[in-house]
């Protein structure tokens, strides 16, 4: 905000005093939302015997591995994560291309039953998900993919979320930038590739981000549909060192973190596109 | 641009799903897909192998046990391979159910006893009478109470695999610290009030009890102990609300809130009592064989032992078992058949016993082995476990279980924690029970 | 309806024509890879689950084809009553808080803040946590003696009981609900928010708009599109939740947190009523579709863009 240009004195004080109480509910906030979590990795480092003999903030000194040792020696960590990191990277991309594309023509151009279909897409929303598993899971097996990492991508490559999400957002891109392209000859593909995608960084990597943690946590899916111990994903698998009969909470928490560590680096590292840098760029000169 | 890559694996999916779509379109409606077993090329020229597949929970989170038994299996019988799967107990039966369902049951699924009645009521299992008298399988060798369990009017529809019961675990020291005779067999509930009262402490000082006397079993073992019962003989009628069963909850409920010795649904939510029992801060814990193993590999500063319920109204507890089953659309059932009779037979179980998960429900292989494993290690009073075949029954069970479970538990929950009567609570969770008995 | 004429042609020229054709072709090309993935794996199965609706099956045995019963049974299911009002209660409360928590979030972290990576990412944590461990961390801080009940007693307030009172278990499923979904709805909103021209708000800052009066009238209405958005998945994700219930509560104590999501699975995968669990799922569906139909009907008054 340039307060250079504000003609009024009373508005940059307003700013001041609103930014202080933003940080305030920020950090406030912040705190709510980070508690359970240092919570969880200080439990993960206690010995068993100390999870409920002590405050749950209690620290132990020196803290003990043995959960995180325990899950690396039991499972095969690093192929379930492998198994789980491959599978959400091609749904993510995937999701993002056909979600995007589909909700391009649905937002910007005009085809007939165009709004009808869309309706359609989200009609199918509105299905409470649980009764589809057993009938996804018929029409996995007719395609011949159970028991293998096709069944897990083929049903999340497409994804109507996505799909209302992109339109939604494309629907307020500026009309001039789609007139000035049809002028220079851009048909609607290439409109799309050099235009509308390249000036989309924060939403794709929105929906991205979502498309890959769904994938990362899903756990009901794999466990019908896959078999082989060797195809397993990572909460699949972590899920095997649950006892039937208690809560082991060093164990669990731990298994928690580790799965946690992964989304959060991509969460980092993903961060900058989220704040639009170059937008509309094609339009100007 | 550097965005070329999500377009190449556009173009590969559109290709891939429309190749896929066709070829699922030409064959919507055809006959579910042949069984993998059928398909699979024979692995060894030799001897012609038939493939079954297996699916248990059986000690899924040391999958060593389980496939050992397997295992065993292979190498007595060449022409049959096994592919087998471990899967957690908690999900297992969701994936049964979407497996069954779209016609790729396994040949041999591993049950507990409620779901073995579901399944075998519903008509999914294979009667295995047939199968018992043309292979001449001696029965008489199995604990009676565990088979009795898999009967589905009258028709054995699994073999057991494992048997276990609820026994009176406790801690020594605690009894001994107090100067307390350890809990006998003949022990009422006087004695136990008497005992629990005593071992119940606020042993800090920070006005807040933190040792607790006793914590009860799973209700249906309290019912038991009081002579009441879910439903009527005839199973059309819910008697939870009789005189009996309120008496067996409103002790569950007296012992909370006027004896003050058991911890109620609150203190239990933060520490359970698997946990306090562990943690030496509850002295008197009803569980099961399974609690062995873990608590010999977690318990440091004390010893525990094990003895018979107290007797309530009479002297009562429940047993349990898991159990191998048949697919009714199995196959390859006399391979299926096979494997259920080594996996639930002496040597199939003595491994899984040997492994620590339960304990075998042939007699020969429990009374001989089961003790001597436990040679030297806690609890030393382990015959108990076999005793209380004397007196135990098995826990009832019901086509529509889990509706009359989830009318019931609410309810107690509402009369665990006082927001209702106990006699209030029954009448009103006896009205899902009736619509369930008679659904 | 669907073929809306260029308004700014009067004359339809054969040019004019051939140019609709070609940019309708480009559109269906466009939807096609993601409409077979929905074709296959959302609309078939949801025609397979309302032929399940018309049957007794119960998953283990062949179903009979019983009609319009299992719809006029739910009008006699007292349960099914009391789990709707659950979820209507649900939604009315979670969704506004919601969005509301959502937009104000994402205003704030549009700033230049210093370490807002930190407050990003803080906010966007209990998304990508599994929901069973959420469930678990959370089934211990609001437990009696929790930590919840600590920072309460350490203030001198009594302890409450968050998930055993059957007065206030569905409202701290609510709050579990709203704390683990701020930060989706945050991004999507801050990706919103760089849609904005920069050139636009300035604009009004010169003609004298201060902070209040550009949110309302032009950040609202550019992000009306995607308010829609996230009212529309908001009110189908509460009428679908199941997750938390299921992993802290299993509906209890009582019925009080029963929702119908879990009422759903209950009856389909724990009572084997796999035919009166796909009825209730179209009853949902009918609920939501009349809602959106509404908010559809409505949205040329109010989203940006859509007129």
């Amino acid at each position: 905000m340039s307060k250079k240009n504000n003609p009024t004195k009373n508005d940059s004080v307003l700013t001041k005093s609103v930014q202080a109480i933003a940080v305030t509910i920020l950090v406030f906030g912040a705190i709510t939302m980070i508690i359970p979590f240092i919570w969880s990795v200080i439990t993960s480092l206690k010995s068993a015997e100390n999870i409920f003999s002590h405050s749950a903030f209690w620290i132990q000194f020196p803290p003990d591995f043995s959960a995180y040792k325990q899950i690396w020696e039991r499972i095969p960590l690093l192929l379930y994560a492998g198994n789980t990191l491959k599978v959400a990277l091609i749904v993510s991309i995937g999701q993002l291309a056909t979600s995007s594309l589909a909700g391009y023509a649905f937002a910007r151009l005009k085809f007939p039953g165009r709004d009808k279909l869309f309706f359609v897409y989200i009609a199918t929303m509105m299905i409470p998900g649980m009764v589809l598993l057993i009938p996804n899971f018929i029409v996995m097996k007719n395609l011949g993919a159970i028991n293998t990492h096709w069944a897990l991508i083929l049903s999340a490559v497409g994804s109507a979320f996505g799909t209302f999400l992109m339109r939604q957002f494309f629907l307020s891109f500026p009309s001039e930038l789609e007139d000035a392209a049809k002028l220079d000859g851009c048909n609607p593909f290439m409109f799309y590739w050099h235009i509308l995608l390249p000036n989309s960084k924060p939403i794709l990597t929105t929906l991205g981000l979502m498309a890959f943690q769904g994938i990362w946590n899903d756990f009901q899916w794999p466990l019908i549909v896959l078999n082989d111990p060797s195809k397993r994903t990572l909460q699949l698998g972590l899920s095997y060192l649950m006892s039937e009969y208690y809560t082991d909470w060093t164990l669990l928490m731990a298994g928690a973190i580790i799965t946690l560590l992964p989304i959060i680096i991509l969460f980092f590292a993903v961060q900058k596109y989220f704040v639009q840098s170059f937008k509309f760029t094609g339009l100007k000169g | 641009m550097k965005a070329r890559l999500p377009f190449i694996m556009l173009s590969i999916l559109i290709v891939m799903s429309m190749l896929l779509g066709a070829c699922a379109q030409a064959t919507p409606t055809k006959a579910p897909a042949a069984d993998p077993a059928d398909t699979k090329p024979t692995a060894a020229p030799a001897v012609k192998q038939t493939t079954i597949k297996v699916m248990s929970f059986f000690a899924y989170d040391n999958p060593e046990v389980e496939a050992a038994v397997v295992k065993a299996f292979e190498e007595k019988n060449a022409d049959i391979k096994v592919e087998f799967e471990s899967v957690p107990m908690s999900d297992i039966f969701l994936k049964y159910k979407t497996l069954i369902a779209g016609d790729v049951a396994p040949d041999v699924m591993a049950m507990n006893f409620d779901n073995a009645y579901v399944f075998g009521a519903m008509g999914a299992l294979e009667p295995l009478d047939k199968w018992i008298t043309e292979s001449g399988y001696d029965t008489s060798t199995i604990f009676k109470s565990t088979l009795d369990m898999f009967k589905v009017n009258g028709v054995q529809y699994s073999m057991p695999a494992t048997f276990s019961d609820v026994v009176l675990f406790f801690n020594k020291d605690l009894f001994d610290a107090a100067g307390l005779e350890y809990p006998q067999r003949d022990w009422t509930q006087e004695d136990l009030v008497a005992a629990a009262k005593a071992l119940t402490a606020d042993t800090n000082g920070d006005g807040k009890i933190d040792q607790w006397g006793y914590t009860f079993p799973w209700w249906p073992v309290v019912l038991e102990m009081y002579n009441a019962s879910i439903w009527s003989k005839d199973g059309k009628t819910c008697t939870l609300n009789s005189p009996e069963g309120v008496k067996a909850i409103q002790s569950i409920v007296d012992a909370r809130y006027e004896g003050k010795f058991s911890p109620t649904a609150d203190q239990l939510a933060e520490q359970g009592d698997w946990d306090m029992f562990i943690a030496g801060k509850l002295a008197m814990f009803p569980t099961g064989p399974w609690a062995v193993q873990p608590f010999n590999d977690k318990i440091t500063g004390f010893t525990y032992d094990i003895a018979h319920m107290p007797a309530g109204d009479k002297q009562a507890t429940h047993v349990y078992a898991n159990a191998y089953a048949m697919a009714a659309a199995s196959k390859n059932k006399e391979a299926a058949w096979k494997f259920i009779t080594f996996a639930t037979g002496p040597e199939g179980t003595k491994i899984r016993q040997d492994g620590k998960y339960e304990i075998s429900p042939v007699k020969e292989i429990a009374e001989k082995y089961y003790l001597a494993a436990l040679a030297g290690a806690s609890p030393e009073s382990a015959i108990v476990f076999m005793e209380v075949q004397d007196y135990a029954v098995a826990q009832p069970v019901h086509a529509n279980w889990s509706q009359i479970h989830d009318s019931i538990y609410p309810e107690l929950d509402l009369a665990l924690t006082q927001a209702k009567t106990v006699q209030q609570a029954l009448d009103d969770a006896c009205v899902g029970v009736n619509a369930a008995l008679n659904k | 309806m669907a073929v809306e004429p260029f308004p700014q042609m009067k004359k339809k020229t054969s040019f004019a024509k051939r140019q609709r054709i070609q940019e309708a072709i480009w559109g269906y090309l466009f939807i096609t890879p993601n409409f077979l993935i929905i074709l296959f794996f959302t609309i078939i199965p949801v025609f397979f689950a309302l032929y399940m609706s018309l049957t007794d099956w119960n998953i283990l045995s062949t179903p009979n084809f019983i009609g319009l019963e299992n719809y006029e049974k739910i009008f006699s299911d007292k349960l099914a009553r009391e789990t709707f009002f659950n979820t209507f209660y649900f939604t009315v409360v979670s969704v506004p808080i919601n969005v509301f928590l959502t937009l104000l979030l994402a205003v704030l972290l549009n700033q230049k803040i210093k370490g807002i990576t930190f407050f990003r990412t803080a906010y966007y944590l209990p998304v990508i946590s599994a929901s069973v461990a959420v469930s678990l961390m959370f089934m211990w801080i609001l437990a009696n003696n929790g930590l919840m009940n600590q920072i309460l007693g350490s203030m001198g307030i009594e302890p409450v009981r968050w998930l055993t009172s059957p007065k206030i278990a569905l409202n701290s499923v609510i709050g579990v609900t709203i704390w683990k979904g701020l930060g989706l709805n945050m991004i999507i909103f801050l990706a919103a928010l760089q849609d904005i021209p920069k050139e636009l708000l300035e604009a009004a800052a010169i003609d004298g708009a201060n902070a209040v009066q550009k949110f309302f009238k032009i950040t609202i209405p550019l992000l009306s599109p995607v308010i829609f958005f996230v009212t529309i998945t908001g009110v189908i994700g509460s009428f679908q939740s199941f997750d938390l219930v299921y992993n802290m509560t299993r509906g209890g104590p009582g019925h009080s947190t029963t929702v119908i999501g879990f009422y759903i699975w209950r009856q389909a995968f724990d009572y084997l009523n796999m035919g009166y669990g796909a009825a209730l799922a179209f009853i949902v569906f009918a609920a939501i579709l009349v809602l959106t139909t509404l908010q559809w009907a409505l949205r040329k008054f109010w989203v940006y863009s859509e007129a």
